[in-house]
């Protein structure tokens, strides 16, 4: 089976206690378990503004084919850190470019206020807005998607601490996905699918921070029928990623 | 073929020994997030399927208060099924006395492998003398205790327990997922290099940002033991984890069972 990698990313250099790190070598490890695919995003805080730091994401990716760029997105307050609405129209069209906004690392709730414009420009795109469970309030989260209905949202690194919360959201909302990388439940994957319908999840594996084996070993042996895990594995990524 | 090739193409191993040093069995006695809840032969279902040949578990009964009523239930279930599912009989200060008889009613049981504490759901510390009636019981007889840690929860930092060995220095301790963060996997290293019986039980360890492969750099390899924490976690996670990562088959081997064996002295699984 192949699969396509929602939730990844690298530094620019080794890590203490990552075997993986570098761009070259998360896709390289990536490739070796059959990961023909996916979204990239700069993890490192260090290299420069905002800009530069997803100029370096964008580089990375174009290198390659089958490499997405996740862009950290800041909200529209400091004209000369966060990018003009032509800008992510652009991206989004002509490098298929993802977003992620970081509400906790960047101080910047994810509500409709904070995005604004923002959020209309990635519903109109229809362009997946990346954001970590750890760092999101769900509350924030309803009031966004009251507003912008069909907006992506893909929700990254579940917690099994809050499943009732996340699980009730996605029955609540339309057009919320979950990636794999954090469901570590008991038979959690076949549980999510169940309730939510396969064509909600995502394969995630949150490399470099941590490894891949867990996620690719799930899906290989969940209970799900064949189509439900090509859904997880690649497909859903094709339909919301490569098929904008 | 290598073990991490086999099962890309959807083959386990014939042969491969995995024992689960870390589990648990229950009907629905656990609820503080939602969690399915399978009968015990179904759990072990699963398990063959990917692999896994044999469990040691505690009893999610006696985790949340019920502890004689748990063990004695667990107990029962390991009657039924004597060469998959082993019992780490639990104990917590509050009910020492009852507790200890207990354990030692079952010592020499074939299914009894050892004790589970869990100091959070206890509510008493590790750093507490609280445990030392037990410490000093399991000193004394070689029993295994397996402690649950997390760096992060002030009842059970791994690194709480340097006082303890100090202590008690024979004490054969499995630490349960190394202590999950960076640092408490750091601690729960420098516990195992310092100490002869000190074992690091790798669930929970997926999360302290240190991948398999440089944990076996870090770590002393044979102090490396396998385990899942089902039917709290998905058993997949931590079977995938080892076997495919890029760990040579050898270290593969001794990790998902030969470690735990050589620490408890015992064969768990045939050959």
């Amino acid at each position: 089976m192949i699969f396509k990698d929602i939730n990844s990313g690298f530094y620019l250099e080794q890590k203490t206690g990552r075997y993986a790190a570098t761009g070259t070598e998360v896709s390289r490890c990536g490739e070796a378990l059959g990961i023909v695919s996916a979204a990239y995003m700069n993890l490192d805080r260090g290299c420069g503004t905002l800009r530069q730091t997803n100029d370096m994401t964008r580089e990375f990716c174009r290198e390659k084919s089958g490499r997405f760029p996740v862009l950290r997105l800041l909200p529209p307050g400091y004209p000369d850190e966060c990018y003009a609405r032509e800008e992510i129209v652009q991206l989004a069209s002509e490098e298929k470019a993802l977003f992620r906004v970081c509400p906790g690392q960047d101080a910047s709730p994810l509500t409709p206020w904070m995005f604004g414009w923002m959020l209309d420009v990635l519903t109109e795109t229809r362009t997946p807005l990346l954001v970590s469970l750890q760092e999101l309030e769900l509350r924030d989260a309803a009031a966004v998607k009251e507003a912008y209905p069909d907006l992506r949202l893909v929700i990254t690194n579940t917690t099994q601490w809050m499943n009732r919360q996340y699980i009730r959201f996605a029955q609540h909302y339309p057009e919320v996905y979950f990636d794999t990388s954090n469901i570590i439940e008991y038979y959690g994957m076949e549980n999510i699918v169940n309730l939510l319908g396969a064509e909600r999840i995502l394969f995630g594996t949150y490399m470099p921070e941590k490894e891949p084996y867990d996620k690719v070993f799930q899906l290989l042996y969940c209970e799900l029928s064949e189509e439900q895990k090509q859904l997880i594995a690649y497909g859903n990524f094709e339909r919301l990623v490569e098929e904008r | 073929m290598k073990i991490k090739e086999a099962v890309q193409n959807g083959v386990i191993p014939e042969g491969l020994r995995i024992f689960d040093a870390h589990a648990h069995v229950g009907e629905g006695e656990y609820n503080a997030a939602y969690l399915y809840t399978l009968p015990v032969e179904e759990t072990l279902r699963l398990s063959r399927k990917i692999g896994i040949g044999a469990m040691a578990a505690s009893s999610f009964k006696a985790l949340v208060g019920k502890g004689v009523e748990g063990n004695a239930k667990l107990m029962e279930l390991c009657a039924a099924y004597p060469k998959e599912l082993f019992a780490y009989l639990y104990y917590e200060p509050r009910l020492s006395d009852a507790l200890l008889t207990q354990i030692n009613a079952y010592r020499n049981h074939p299914s009894f492998i050892g004790v589970k504490i869990h100091p959070r759901e206890a509510k008493t510390s590790i750093e507490t003398d609280a445990y030392d009636p037990l410490y000093a019981y399991c000193e004394k007889h070689g029993v295994m205790i397996l402690c649950h840690t997390w760096a992060t929860e002030p009842e059970n930092n791994p690194a709480s327990f340097a006082p303890v060995l100090k202590r008690f220095p024979k004490l054969n301790l499995l630490l349960g997922h190394m202590g999950g963060t960076y640092q408490g996997c750091m601690s729960s290293i420098e516990l195992a290099k310092k100490y002869k019986n000190v074992y690091l039980d790798i669930n929970g360890s997926l999360y302290s940002q240190i991948w398999i492969e440089e944990l076996a750099k870090l770590a002393p390899q044979e102090k490396l033991v396998f385990s899942t924490d089902q039917v709290f976690n998905d058993p997949r996670i931590v079977v995938g984890r080892v076997l495919l990562s890029d760990l040579d088959d050898a270290l593969k081997r001794r990790i998902l069972c030969e470690n735990f064996e050589a620490a408890i002295g015992r064969t768990l699984l045939p050959a």
